[in-house]
């Protein structure tokens, strides 16, 4: 298991593949570098991130999308497929993301979605993912937990969690969720906030006042 | 920066088996390591009497006949060794603070050590030593007191609040400290005479002037204990300095790195300050030197500045003996006459 955080800011001018390579520490001892196993590894995770062009590139010159694959191709180099390592049904390849798309750019969160898929599509990695984004959930996750106030109001299938009625008690507003043309992912449209009782008398009340 | 990663990128474009940390920690000690062996053979031969090597390792005259010998055993190497011993813990200090607090432009006297072991060698100047300083020099021994209270009453304010050790709090702490200790410093300065106020200032330069082997004998267990621990450290470090949540997902025990990286360079600090006095510029300027020589990572750079540390310090104490000789400047005055334009442009430059 390993995690990928939400940001992540680096004062100090590593390489990329330093960075990735940081991902085998906890396989290493104490005063173990790397070997060449090791880095076999790291490359293989620089190429299912689609980083493998920027190994040399620091990692302070990136921009936030770039980043962010990189700090996923880390996490990656976390898991074993070493020989001495345990086989993967003993240690399953979970990655954990926090709101990995938080601070970037739509263009930048299409970026990662795309790399995610991939990641399972391909290697089969298994991914819980903590997101605020509807959208970016619909088009990466096929399950869904919904969470308000530490309890889960929700949980199940995609298509059937994500519904205007569980989006309205999550995060009380209403919402229309249709299937997109021409993406064929769910598409949410949030279109009016509903006012707690105590707010919507105030401004009820204020509104007619003026 | 991108110059650096470009040659590494050139050296093993073709498809390489090793990961680089290998061969660049093999050429990073030969390198750094006989630039440190190199300055403290050569220091100790430069000075008003011009000695040679050849003369001072000649096994024909015996060691009391052997004037050159014995300037370069007696009076100068004890100074070089000095020199070596302060540059290498403060550069080494200076990179743990900078990864401890995730912040490049840290220095080992951030969190209040300078103030704390100026505090302590003025009050000994101004009141003079208790009784059993006639066993152990009271300066350097009130200096190190000075330096670990400073650093003990940071780090109990940056535990007090939180049960971890909170960066932000360690850095606010050490700032005020810093300025308080200044200030009672200030005060007993103002209510002093004349001779003691020009010993604290002497003082407050930062200079290597040691006779013989006994004050490098005496730092040196505080030391080795500070780099044992500094040996631990790196690759904890590269992860530290990624965030404390990605660290600690990949196995780091935060706190206790946390504990020994403040611990371990408090002491280094500490005991390079009671020797030399507050020399400044060492930890920031090498650290920043050597990771635009050789990269960031921590592994590399923690040996890489010790070594240029004591190479630098060392050299900068043969221009400070030389520049206006017979007179000996403060090697503190030269350090900072280099380190502060350095400073400045790095400063400049990261915009």
């Amino acid at each position: 298991m390993a995690v990928v955080p939400q940001e992540t800011h680096v004062a100090f001018d590593y390489s990329v593949l330093e960075i990735v390579l940081m991902g085998r520490y906890p396989h290493l001892q104490p005063f173990e570098t790397e070997g060449p196993n090791d880095l076999a590894i790291a490359r293989t995770a620089l190429a299912q991130t689609g980083t493998a062009a920027l190994a040399d590139r620091s990692f302070m010159t990136l921009s936030g999308g770039e980043k962010q694959r990189v700090i996923i191709a880390s996490a990656l180099a976390q898991f074993g497929h070493s020989p001495v390592d345990v086989p993967v049904e003993l240690a399953p390849e979970i990655l954990l993301l926090d709101e990995p798309t938080a601070s970037l750019d739509l263009g930048y969160q299409m970026e990662i979605g795309a790399t995610l898929r991939q990641l399972n599509a391909n290697r089969g990695i298994t991914m819980i993912v903590s997101t605020h984004d509807l959208n970016f959930a619909a088009s990466i996750c096929q399950n869904v937990v919904l969470l308000r106030d530490g309890r889960i109001l929700a949980a199940g299938e995609l298509d059937t969690v994500l519904n205007p009625k569980n989006i309205s008690r999550l995060y009380d507003v209403d919402a229309s969720v249709d299937r997109h043309p021409l993406s064929g992912q769910l598409s949410i449209v949030p279109f009016r906030r509903q006012l707690p009782p105590s707010v919507a008398s105030q401004y009820s009340s204020s509104k007619e006042s003026m | 920066m991108i110059l650096n990663h470009n040659t590494k990128a050139s050296q093993g474009a073709s498809t390489e088996a090793q990961p680089p940390i290998r061969w660049r920690l093999t050429v990073t000690w030969l390198s750094f390591g006989s630039l440190m062996i190199l300055t403290l053979l050569i220091a100790p031969l430069i000075g008003p009497t011009s000695i040679t090597f050849s003369s001072v390792i000649d096994r024909s005259l015996p060691f009391v006949e052997n004037v050159d010998a014995q300037i370069f055993f007696i009076a100068r190497l004890p100074r070089a060794l000095t020199g070596a011993l302060v540059g290498a813990s403060l550069a080494a200090a200076g990179v743990v603070f900078q990864a401890l607090l995730r912040n490049p432009l840290a220095t080992p006297y951030t969190l209040g050590i300078s103030a704390g072991s100026s505090l302590g060698a003025m009050l000994v100047i101004t009141f003079g030593a208790p009784v059993l300083a006639s066993v152990i020099p009271a300066l350097p021994l009130a200096s190190f007191l000075g330096s670990l209270m400073a650093a003990g009453i940071v780090y109990a304010l940056a535990t007090l609040r939180h049960r971890d050790l909170s960066t932000m709090v360690l850095l606010l702490a050490g700032v005020t400290i810093n300025s308080f200790f200044s200030s009672v410093i200030m005060f007993v300065q103002y209510l002093n005479d004349f001779t003691q106020t020009f010993q604290t200032v002497r003082w407050l330069m930062g200079n290597l002037d040691v006779s013989g082997y006994q004050p490098i004998l005496a730092a040196l267990p505080f030391t080795l204990v500070a780099f044992i621990g500094f040996a631990w450290l790196p690759k904890s470090l590269n992860l530290l300095t990624l965030g404390v949540d990605s660290a600690a997902s990949r196995g780091v025990d935060v706190l206790r790195t946390q504990r020994l990286a403040f611990l371990t360079a408090s002491l280094a600090t500490a005991a390079a300050v009671s020797l030399s006095g507050p020399i400044g510029f060492i930890g920031i300027v090498i650290p920043h030197l050597v990771r635009l020589l050789v990269g960031a990572d921590h592994r590399i750079v923690m040996p890489a500045s010790a070594c240029l540390g004591a190479s630098f310090l060392v050299a900068c104490d043969v221009v400070a003996r030389t520049v206006m000789a017979p007179l000996e400047l403060p090697v503190g005055i030269i350090t900072a006459l280099i380190g502060g334009p350095f400073f400045l442009w790095l400063l400049v430059r990261r915009q």
